[in-house]
């Protein structure tokens, strides 16, 4: 796995590690849910840098289920965050407290990941990489190259 | 059959016999009335109840009997519109508004890429046009935004058989109810959404006393009224409700163990799950009195045979697929399904949301095939004759997430069929500001509300104009033929999507056009090709069959099958990784697992037990917005009465929208029958005459969501959350919190003023001003008193529809 992809899992893992420490014991449901998926995608984070690290370009095969897991995981998390945003503009909760700094964090998950995508996608192909990871993240698809 | 008579119900209005009687289906709600169109100087005048169809024999409710007038309104639309430079909607020739279409999907195409077409159609319309969305969608433009309005009805029923059994299609049939010792509706109020379908469980009950009927819903209903037991649980308290049924049926032992070991998979984790879930514990969440939950639980755990259906008080609720699992749970321990009365039927809305789901135009791929997998995308490309990497893969997309996808600026055309979002969304502000920032499409027989937003319309076609089969509630798939030309100008929704698949020159990998059929009926040929192996086998129907036998309940596998009443009468699930509809969903957070997951579940042709942990409700009361809101349907009207109003039977009978308060809330806040509150929830408000009843509970208000003129401050979805459940991404309408406020002007009563003069001087009669004002006597007016009047009143009586009260 190319270092710059490395890097970029394990920049996600420090954030993913980061927000669900910011989350801490508030129980709005919304967050509830959000650090559940920030649990999920943590543990899938780290068997997927195990899996992958210090390998120059191990079989997808190899950390295919890992992969695929951090990304669902990312996918559903976005919008528990989302909803939860519009929840305490809504109705004052003091979870809000936490808002300023988990934005960012959630912000750069997702662009790591993004990025991670597109560099796997150039090093194994659309084809390969086309049922581990969601279309959404995927510039072959959202550009028009598949 | 079900019904020991036929009636047939009948509505024409036409001077002399009608030409002909066309056979057709009505296309209103899921139950899926046989029907057939009166014809007379090529024009629709009425409609009559098909006597030998098994669904109706015969009867129509309301809704259906009228449906007819909205062919005739003189506002249909008759020309496509474009919008000019200076925003107005100006008339344009089909050429032009296609061509504008085909150009901008290009543009987005160009600009966005694949994935930033949106298709948002709907449950109204035909198996063939969804599954041309689909194909259009999936091979054509390459994109993964196909959704519909199903979302908002009834995603809930096809992901919580996704997680139980594997794929879609509910067990149990109305053949089932028919047999049943126990029906329980859960969030289910047919009284008032499928007359006719309660009129034939009432029909039963008259005659022999069964089923003994349980309905779950925190209202009132009509079909509460009609119940043995009613459960009048709290907002949101669904899952705690059948947690608590669940772990005492467990606590009880009364399990058929040997269906859990053979048949299931998950029993340790579901059972821990549900661990700690006493009755007094439920009791308390729920708001059900102990003795009641005892005298449900006895029954439920006793019965023999158990059917369960569930609708919007379910999917539209907190945990809403959690819920619908956790009644697959109980159906599942205690060996309740695929056996006759027995089984899980999970309802849908609309006439043919269902057929969206299995034809592909919403989430998964044609006849339940799974995006994730690549066996079945191999499978799709195979059968289209294109390459697998034309195919977009990956878990679905619903249509909150395309809105926040259009916030993002990802999206460039929004193709909305048959729907109208900015009544049936929730949260609308935020809906209408995201589809005004995007390239919109709106094709529909009239202008609705969306319009609004629309930059192209397109005139479509109307039942009775097209042909084409829907599936109903229960599987069944019946053919609706088509009885006159469309008003000329007017096209059906299948051909317009094959004009854009030709402008756009889709191919196959042999360069052919990748559309080759040019009807509904080569269509549905095709589609029965696809659909062959997979669980909705339609082998061995044709729409011949399903005009002659009156309706064929999928899978079908051959021309000498008469279709299935019942699925799994084998105790054999979809669950083995390579058939499933997809690999399901972590049951809490709705995480879509990997096939690797799915696989060491171990299901393998098994039921799965899920887990079924308890979120509470995203937003509650507090102390500024003290009151939980819910929203529903009324008899008399569907969705947001684009049909409906055009009835005049059906608009006089229900004209206004309104609130609807109990009597205790509205005796202490002095509010009087009819007058016109302002409801007011984080989102926004609305003004709404009050009827007070006992039809809610204290604490909680009811809006129908019909209502949403621009004009008027009465749309429900002004209030509503657009938060969704995690599993189906269904909109949770059915909990939100609001404040409600009186609208009163100050009046100094002065000398010689009497209770009845101040009354009409403000239009209202005495009495109301009296009970405005907690006045019990005429001497607590004095002068210099402050009395409150209310700015209007506006009484709302709706008449009830109570057919199934003729018999007893
Ligand atoms: S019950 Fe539904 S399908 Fe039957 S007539 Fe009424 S609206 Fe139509």
């Amino acid at each position: 796995m190319s270092n710059q992809v490395d890097n970029l899992f394990r920049d996600s893992e420090s954030a993913n590690a980061q927000a669900i420490e910011l989350i801490g014991t508030y129980d709005h449901p919304l967050l509830v849910l959000l650090k559940q998926t920030l649990t999920d995608q943590q543990s899938a984070l780290r068997t997927l840098v195990s899996e992958t690290e210090g390998q120059d370009h191990p079989p997808i095969a190899s950390f295919k289920n890992a992969c695929t897991h951090v990304y669902h995981a990312n996918e559903v998390s976005m919008p528990f965050y989302e909803s939860w945003e519009r929840a305490v503009t809504w109705m004052p909760d003091p979870s809000q407290a936490i808002q300023e700094k988990l934005g960012p964090l959630m912000k750069s998950m997702h662009g790591n990941l993004q990025e991670a995508a597109q560099l796997l996608e150039s090093a194994y192909g659309y084809m390969a990489v086309k049922y581990v990871i969601p279309s959404f993240y995927l510039p072959a698809v959202q550009e028009g190259g598949a | 059959m079900a019904w020991q008579e036929e009636r047939i119900d009948q509505n024409v209005y036409s001077q002399g016999d009608p030409d002909k009687w066309v056979y057709s289906t009505c296309n209103i709600c899921s139950i899926g009335c046989g029907c057939y169109v009166a014809v007379k100087d090529d024009q629709i005048v009425g409609i009559k109840g098909n006597g030998a169809h098994p669904t109706n024999r015969g009867r129509l409710g309301p809704k259906g009997e009228n449906q007819w007038q909205a062919n005739q309104a003189p506002d249909r639309l008759t020309s496509p519109m474009i919008r000019n430079a200076s925003g107005q909607l100006e008339k344009a020739s089909w050429e032009e508004a296609m061509a504008l279409i085909a150009e901008k999907a290009r543009e987005s195409l160009d600009r966005l890429g694949p994935n930033s077409i949106s298709f948002y159609s709907t449950g109204q319309g035909f198996l063939e046009d969804y599954y041309t969305t689909a194909k259009i969608g999936r091979a054509g433009l390459q994109t993964h935004l196909l959704d519909a309005n199903t979302r908002l009805c009834t995603a809930t029923t096809e992901f919580c058989l996704l997680q139980s059994f594997g794929a879609d299609g509910t067990p149990a049939s109305f053949d089932d109810v028919d047999k049943t010792d126990v029906l329980m509706l859960f969030g289910h109020n047919p009284a008032e959404t499928g007359t006719v379908f309660f009129e034939r469980i009432m029909d039963r009950k008259q005659r022999t006393g069964k089923p003994y009927l349980i309905v779950v819903d925190p209202r009132e209903t009509m079909t509460a009224r009609e119940a043995d037991l009613h459960i009048p649980l709290k907002p949101g308290a669904n899952l705690p409700l059948m947690n608590g049924i669940v772990n005492a049926v467990l606590q009880n032992g009364e399990l058929d163990r040997e269906f859990i070991e053979n048949h299931t998979v998950g029993f340790e984790k579901m059972k821990e799950s549900v661990d700690g879930w006493t009755l007094e514990q439920t009791a308390e969440l729920t708001g059900v009195p102990l003795d009641k939950l005892r005298q449900l639980t006895d029954v439920l755990g006793s019965t023999s045979s158990l059917v369960t259906t569930t609708l919007q008080g379910a999917y539209q609720s907190g945990n809403a697929t959690t819920s619908c699992v956790a009644i697959n749970n109980l159906h599942l321990i205690r060996g309740l399904i695929g056996k006759p009365g027995s089984g899980p039927l999970h309802m849908a809305g609309q006439p043919s949301s269902s057929a969206n789901r299995t034809a592909g135009g919403v989430g998964t791929y044609p006849a339940h095939r799974n995006p994730t997998n690549p066996v079945h995308l191999k499978e799709m490309a195979e059968l289209w004759n294109v390459e697998e990497e034309r195919l977009p893969a990956g878990p679905e997309k619903s249509i909150e997430d395309i809105i926040s996808l259009i916030e993002k600026g990802k999206v460039g055309l929004f193709w909305n069929i048959g729907t109208n979002p900015m009544v049936s969304l929730p949260n609308r502000k935020r809906a209408r500001k995201a589809l005004e920032s995007v390239f919109v499409i709106v094709q529909d027989p009239f202008l609705t509300e969306t319009s609004a937003v629309a930059d192209v319309i397109l005139p479509a076609a109307l039942w009775g104009e097209k042909e084409g089969t829907m599936e109903n509630a229960d599987r069944t798939i019946n053919v609706l033929r088509k009885a006159i030309e469309p008003p000329e100008g007017v096209k059906s929704d299948f051909e317009i999507l094959l004009d854009f698949a030709e402008r756009m020159k889709f191919t196959d990998k042999d360069g052919q056009p990748l559309i080759q059929y040019s009807t509904p009926e080569a269509c549905f040929e095709e589609f029965k090709r696809v659909s062959k192996g997979r669980p909705c086998d339609m082998t061995g129907i044709t729409y011949d069959r399903l005009e002659n036998e009156n309706g064929l309940r999928w899978p079908v596998p051959d021309e000498k099958s008469e279709g299935t009443p019942r699925l799994y009468s084998d105790f054999k699930f979809h669950t083995k990784p390579d058939d499933a509809q997809t690999f399901s969903k972590d049951q809490l957070t709705g995480r879509a697992l990997t096939k690797e997951e799915y696989t060491e579940i171990g299901a393998n042709g098994r039921a799965i037990l899920q887990p079924t942990r308890y979120i509470p409700p995203y937003e509650q009361p507090n102390d500024e917005y003290p009151t939980w809101l819910t929203t529903g349907r009324l008899v008399w009207h569907w969705h947001t009465r684009t049909k409906t109003a055009r009835s005049p039977i059906l608009h006089m009978a229900a004209q206004h929208g309104y609130v609807e308060i109990n009597e205790q809330d509205a005796e202490e806040m002095g509010i009087v029958e009819g007058e016109v509150v302002r409801i007011t929830s984080p989102r926004g408000e609305i003004e709404v005459p009050a009827r007070v009843g006992t039809a809610v509970q204290p604490g909680l208000v009811f809006v129908p969501f019909h209502f949403g003129n621009w004009d008027k401050k009465e749309a429900a979805n002004e209030l509503t959350v657009d938060h969704v459940d995690p599993l189906s991404k269904q909109p949770l309408f059915k909990q939100a919190a609001c404040r409600v406020e009186k609208i009163r002007t100050n009046h100094q009563v002065a000398a010689g003023d009497s209770l009845e003069s101040i009354a009409a001087n403000y239009g209202i009669t005495a009495d109301e001003l009296r009970a405005a004002n907690h006045i019990e006597t005429p001497y607590e007016i004095q002068m210099g008193t402050a009395l409150e009047v209310p700015v209007s009143i506006i009484n709302t009586p709706i008449q009830p529809y109570l057919p199934y009260r003729n018999n007893m």
